[in-house]
């Protein structure tokens, strides 16, 4: 028995090694991927996004506004328009993502002792844009506060103190690029399988060799992704190694299983990738990394409930990125290995199939 | 033209023998598109869960969670006694925030001192954080004002500067309208290389013209799921369309010409079918990246932000932003279309040094 599933490894090494397609789309393609976006994501906000200001005031006080929008991190005033109109053909050219309006009578109304209107114009067909340029602006009007409100509002952002881009969805597409890119792999493995249709070994024997084979090459990649990558690019590491192992090892089980129950149904070597190519970004948000799960459909969301991502992204990310502890992840654990049994009893019965049928000589 | 005619019908039997091929010009777009067709159509970022630790137990504590329970992006669905005991509903991912209120907060409002609310606002999504951090903001900012008109005070003193907020073209920040105009082209987008990919390899290809006759079974099934997409994107989904029809449909059919251009040019440099539809692949989905529709171009390194303008979907994106949500003048995108255009001399580019 342990000959075979030793035979059984080596063969499946071999299919991997041996065919550079596969090597690409399962070795090399996760770490392209994870260096190309975590690149693309570096600098994680956008900083001085350029806004345009139209100061009918052109006072003492207007100015002042404007150097504490200047001041902002957020924002930056990089033009004065003289009115709507021009100000308006900035946005539109794509040269501004928002606009501030200082009326004329905006130093009297200080004189005055009244408050100071302003109009703020902000350009949302960017959410990330908008929300920025939101919080350069209002930041920068609250800090002329004067005396203190009744009320304070003091908030402190958890595990990704500077709402970095990358840092909230990184870790849910490294994931959903392991899971693709195993599905797709491991599935043109299969393929080229049943094409050779050489003798195979005894179903178990063979299933236990493909978990190992899979198992001993995503070890090595998965840890070098959330160890080191994750470190270079540094992405929350809160969680300790032990709980993070937990959901790696239970999210990445799942995966292989069902690659390995997938792969069975290929026959030809480009069906993995066509069938499965189109489906990361809905795997993605069905993750509920980037949209929460109470925002959508919950019967889409319990449809999603059959891939390995949708319980392996959240329980990763509470895991790591706020550092929750084995006992609050428990609903995503069970459901990961019950994913794994599943999908292994259906490889199983895939396998057995094809080692009953005629064609295939016993060893 | 004869000849031409039998390389199509060649080209259908040959897509109507292969299931794959069928499936990626038929079953596989459909599904694509009734995927976010079903997940966008009631996206509403509302009745967030969040925790409410009430340290003063006053009637003043109560109305100030009554008003956050108001809000709309906002749902208290948890009380806890501690800090603490609320961290464990937030890890276990039941709740996206904490609302703390302080033991004196009814007492100092009363002895008019200030006092605190602190909010712990999850970061590890941007889209909830910024939802509830804008919806408790407002409500302490009510709060504020209504304590003072009790009081008579003189608001200029407390708020001496306000803003009056205009949100443009996403005015209810609607995520449907912000990202169905960006996936469902995608989708198209991808099938229409792979189908390009699928047309020229394995076979034998005599000339320019014969290459696009092969071709032409994939442009009309991806015309035709493109209408499609433009009847849900706008009809079904009631997405703003506040521009030009026209420049839209153009810019589609560009997109998808533009990205059989490089399927085609992928095969030609590969001569591998695999590879070519793995590299195809690969490519395609790197574009919701580099299109910097969630993550701003600007806001990358250059090499990368430079990069961006390698995917013709950058400029589709582009178009789409510019004549669905802001109706800008068609003129503005008449350039995002010219470099479209810029894409279909690639295969020429390619098959001249082959």
């Amino acid at each position: 028995m342990i000959q075979q599933i030793i035979s059984a490894i080596k063969s499946e090494y071999k299919l991997i090694f041996r065919n550079h397609g596969v090597l690409l789309v399962l070795i090399f393609a996760p770490l392209i991927y994870a260096v190309l976006y975590s690149s693309a994501y570096a600098k994680q906000v956008a900083t001085k996004i350029p806004i345009a200001v139209i100061d009918n005031s052109n006072s003492h006080s207007s100015r002042e506004l404007i150097e504490l929008f200047n001041a902002s991190p957020y924002i930056d005033v990089r033009y004065e328009a003289e009115d709507m109109f021009a100000a308006k053909r900035l946005l539109f050219d794509g040269k501004i993502y928002g606009i501030v309006f200082i009326p004329h009578q905006y130093a009297e109304s200080e004189i005055e002792k009244k408050q100071r209107w302003i109009s703020a114009y902000f350009d949302a067909s960017y959410f990330l844009m908008y929300r920025q340029v939101l919080q350069g602006v209002a930041g920068a009007i609250s800090s002329i506060q004067t005396i203190q409100p009744g009320v304070r509002l003091q908030t402190h952002t958890l595990f990704n103190p500077a709402l970095g881009y990358g840092t909230f969805i990184m870790p849910a597409v490294l994931l959903v690029i392991l899971q693709q890119t195993a599905l797709m792999g491991i599935g043109m493995v299969g393929a080229i399988e049943r094409r050779l249709r050489r003798k195979t070994t005894p179903p178990t024997a063979a299933l236990l060799g493909k978990f190992i084979a899979y198992g001993t090459i995503y070890a090595p990649l998965c840890a070098y992704i959330f160890a080191i990558h994750y470190h270079i690019f540094g992405y929350p590491e809160n969680g300790t190694l032990w709980n993070c192992l937990v959901v790696m090892v239970s999210y990445m089980t799942a995966v292989i299983a069902l690659a390995i129950a997938l792969s069975t149904l290929f026959r030809r070597v480009e069906t993995p990738l066509i069938a499965i190519i189109w489906s990361s970004i809905p795997i993605l948000l069905l993750s509920g990394a980037s949209l929460p799960t109470e925002v959508f459909a919950k019967w889409l969301h319990t449809i999603g409930l059959l891939l390995p991502s949708s319980s392996g992204v959240p329980a990763y990310i509470r895991a790591q990125s706020m550092g929750a502890d084995i006992s609050e992840l428990i609903p995503e654990l069970v459901r990961l290995w019950a994913l794994t049994a599943l999908y292994t009893m259906v490889a199983k019965y895939k396998i057995s199939e094809r080692f009953a049928s005629p064609g295939y000589p016993l060893s | 033209m004869i000849s031409m005619f039998k390389v199509f019908v060649d080209q259908l039997r040959r897509i109507l023998h292969d299931r794959v091929y069928i499936s990626l010009l038929t079953i596989l777009p459909a599904i694509s598109l009734l995927f976010f067709v079903c997940f966008f159509s009631d996206v509403s970022i509302e009745s967030l869960p969040i925790v409410v630790v009430d340290n003063d137990h006053s009637a003043t504590s109560r109305e100030l969670v009554e008003m956050i329970n108001a809000t709309a992006s906002v749902d208290v669905r948890y009380s806890a006694q501690s800090v603490h005991e609320s961290q464990t509903i937030i890890t276990s991912g039941r709740a996206y925030a904490v609302v703390v209120i302080p033991h004196n907060f009814e007492r100092s409002i009363l002895r008019q001192e200030p006092c605190s609310i602190i909010l712990y606002n999850s970061g590890a999504n941007i889209s909830t954080n910024g939802f509830i951090e804008k919806d408790l903001q407002r409500v302490a900012t009510t709060f504020n004002a209504a304590i003072s008109l009790e009081r008579g005070e003189n608001l200029a003193q407390i708020l001496p500067v306000q803003f009056e907020q205009h949100i443009l073209f996403n005015a209810e920040l609607d995520y449907a309208a912000y990202l169905a105009p960006c996936f469902m082209p995608m989708m198209i987008m991808i099938f229409s290389l792979l189908g390009s990919v699928m047309a020229v390899t394995d076979c034998k290809i005599g000339s320019v013209r014969e290459l696009l006759t092969r071709c032409l079974p994939t442009t009309i099934a991806m015309i035709l799921f493109a209408v499609l997409m433009l009847v849900l994107l706008f009809v079904w989904l009631k997405i703003p369309l506040n521009g030009s029809v026209w420049v839209i449909i153009i810019a589609t059919i560009l997109l998808i010409a533009d990205y059989q251009a490089i399927g085609v040019s992928l095969a030609a440099l590969t001569k591998n079918r695999d590879l070519a539809i793995s590299l195809g692949g690969g490519y395609s989905v790197l574009a919701f990246t580099f299109s910097g529709l969630t993550f701003p171009t600007m806001a990358m390194f250059p090499i990368l932000r430079f990069s961006s303008y390698l995917f013709p979907f950058t400029y589709y994106m582009t178009i789409m932003v510019e004549q669905a949500l802001r109706g800008a003048a068609i003129e503005i995108s008449l350039p995002n279309i010219g470099c479209m255009l810029l894409f279909l001399l690639l295969p020429m580019v390619i098959y001249k040094r082959l």
